[in-house]
């Protein structure tokens, strides 16, 4: 499998659910010895919204996010993920190093995949729970389109 | 006064383990869990996330129980921990247009694309309290009395639609309402007129006058309270803003930053957010022709009665650069800016609390020496005071 945009990597790794997130890296396989460039540490993140959703950009408030960034066989992984989650973020930089090593990277593609989907699922069910809440007001505007 | 303040030291520990224990409440009850504050209780804690100006749903649940439910102290609590962290950086401006609501309405337009969907509201519930819902439970109900949802009565009904989010700009997203006015030059233009790094509240003291994106930082820490009561009173004929809720949403949005390490925006996780666009009536001038103008609520989680009440207060404020008068609290910045914030606010209200002692005795001296000074007596004409 061919190598996947970082940044797409680094999505799927921020949204994954923990658990799935661990238990998927232990099944690419033996994670080889890391080091710290940075190890886990928790900041904020100032989140920006625009006037009117697109228009100027100002600060909405901070969110708290976790970082950490590896070296893994000359390979670099940063990782940055929201909430207090140190182990989180350290399979996420582990991740996102070996991406980068031709001998994982089709590991780590298919579990960005695999990830994906299961984001994929979580959000359909959540929109077809949220879709049984939609007024029909368009039966109204059809029936007086009628007349 | 120092001997009091050192009298008081066993009194304030003991105050404190009092405080705790009162916390704790009856022993024999489990202590409420953070995950049960945070599912059964989560306006609660976005109000705190909102109004902390902090986003993380965990320490906002801590807060509210280390508050004993006192919103206002945990909004406190947590901007006191915020203070305590690194900064990484910005984000990138979140797109909520990329949205997948949860909730979407709009009060101007009955069917507009992407329809209105209610979500999980109190809107057209009867407001009659009671434990109805608890006790007729049904096995596999969860103990709400109401049959769980399963997605499976689908959409009601719009063929074309696909039925699969397909990324934050797939058809699980709907394009938002002031759109088709912005194209019929109805209501004016929303543009990105800077500066490209926004005026921060956290690291520049509040300074009037404020321009919208630094009005826009302080309404969305703002007390809701505060802000209801501006809006209302602007609504009520205080001000001139009466407008008409053109989309409202709630929903996830993901985040995205830049890391300097990195130099590429990347999702770093998703927050939910809550915002309202209003269009309210304006009769022209300033060469520009009768439209609608616009007003802007945005809000860290489910807080919609809070976004609504800041794009009331956020047109509000904009009087000055439309030409209006000024006619209410709402629509003075310094006021409103100054007041909004209920962690200052109750700060500087609370503090009258605390031993005041010497500023009194000074007090008290000068009113005796005043009534003891020779020349006209003050209270002489005052025949209604009580003996």
């Amino acid at each position: 499998m061919r190598p996947l945009d970082q940044a797409r990597v680094m999505r799927a790794l921020a949204l994954a659910d923990r658990e799935s997130l661990f238990s998927r890296l232990e099944a690419v396989g033996r994670i080889p010895d890391f080091e710290y460039l940075r190890e886990p540490q928790k900041g904020l993140i100032m989140v920006r919204g625009r006037a009117g959703g697109v228009g100027s950009p100002f600060n909405l408030g901070e969110a708290l996010a976790s970082r950490c960034s590896v070296s893994v066989n000359g390979h670099r992984g940063h990782a940055y993920v929201l909430g207090d989650d140190p182990a989180k973020a350290l399979a996420a930089a582990i991740a996102s190093a070996l991406a980068q090593d031709p001998a994982y990277a089709g590991g780590i593609a298919e579990m960005v995949l695999a990830l994906e989907g299961e984001l994929d699922q979580e959000r359909d069910r959540e929109r077809r729970k949220t879709m049984e809440t939609k007024v029909d007001f368009f039966t109204l505007a059809r029936g007086e389109d009628e007349d | 006064m120092y001997v009091a303040v050192k009298g008081g030291q066993k009194a304030i520990e003991a105050a404190h383990r009092l405080l705790a224990e009162t916390r704790r409440g009856d022993t024999a009850l489990p202590e409420l869990g953070l995950a049960q504050i945070r599912s059964q209780l989560g306006l609660a804690v976005d109000r705190v996330q909102a109004e902390g100006s902090l986003y993380d749903p965990e320490l906002a649940a801590l807060a509210v129980r280390q508050a004993r439910g006192d919103l206002v102290e945990a909004i406190f609590l947590l901007r006191a921990a915020r203070a305590s962290l690194e900064r990484f950086g910005y984000s990138e401006p979140i797109r909520t247009l990329g949205m997948r609501p949860r909730r979407r309405i709009s009060g101007t337009f009955k069917d507009l694309p992407g329809g209105q969907i209610l979500g999980p509201t109190f809107d057209y519930t009867h407001r009659l309290l009671g434990a109805a819902p608890a006790t007729s439970a049904q096995p596999g109900d969860g103990g709400t009395g109401v049959p769980p949802l399963d997605g499976t009565a689908g959409e009601n009904g719009h063929p074309g639609e696909a039925a699969r989010p397909q990324g934050q700009d797939g058809p699980a997203t709907v394009p938002g309402a002031a759109t088709f006015l912005e194209r019929q030059g109805l209501i004016e233009a929303e543009e990105d007129l800077g500066p490209e790094t926004p005026f921060d509240l956290t690291r520049t003291p509040l300074e009037i006058p404020l321009d919208r994106p630094g009005r826009l930082q302080a309404l969305a820490r703002a007390d809701e309270g505060f802000l209801l009561a501006l809006a209302y009173s602007s609504q009520r004929g205080y001000g001139s803003v009466h407008p008409f809720v053109a989309d409202l949403r709630l929903g996830p949005v993901e985040v995205e930053f830049s890391a300097p390490e990195l130099g590429f925006p990347v999702t770093v996780g998703q927050i939910e957010v809550t915002e309202c666009q209003t269009a309210c009536q304006f009769k022209g001038g300033g060469g520009r022709p009768p439209m609608f103008t616009r007003g802007y609520g945005l809000t860290m989680g489910h807080n919609e009665r809070k976004a609504l009440s800041m794009a009331i207060v956020d047109r509000a404020l904009r009087s000055r650069e439309l030409g209006e008068a000024i006619k209410g609290p709402a629509q003075d910045e310094e006021f409103v800016l100054y007041h909004g914030d209920n962690v200052e606010a109750s700060g500087f209200v609370s503090h009258i609390k605390l031993p005041h002692y010497v500023d009194f005795q000074a007090e008290l001296a000068m009113l005796r020496h005043m009534r003891s000074a020779p020349g006209p007596d003050p209270g002489a004409a005052d025949t209604g005071e009580a003996k």
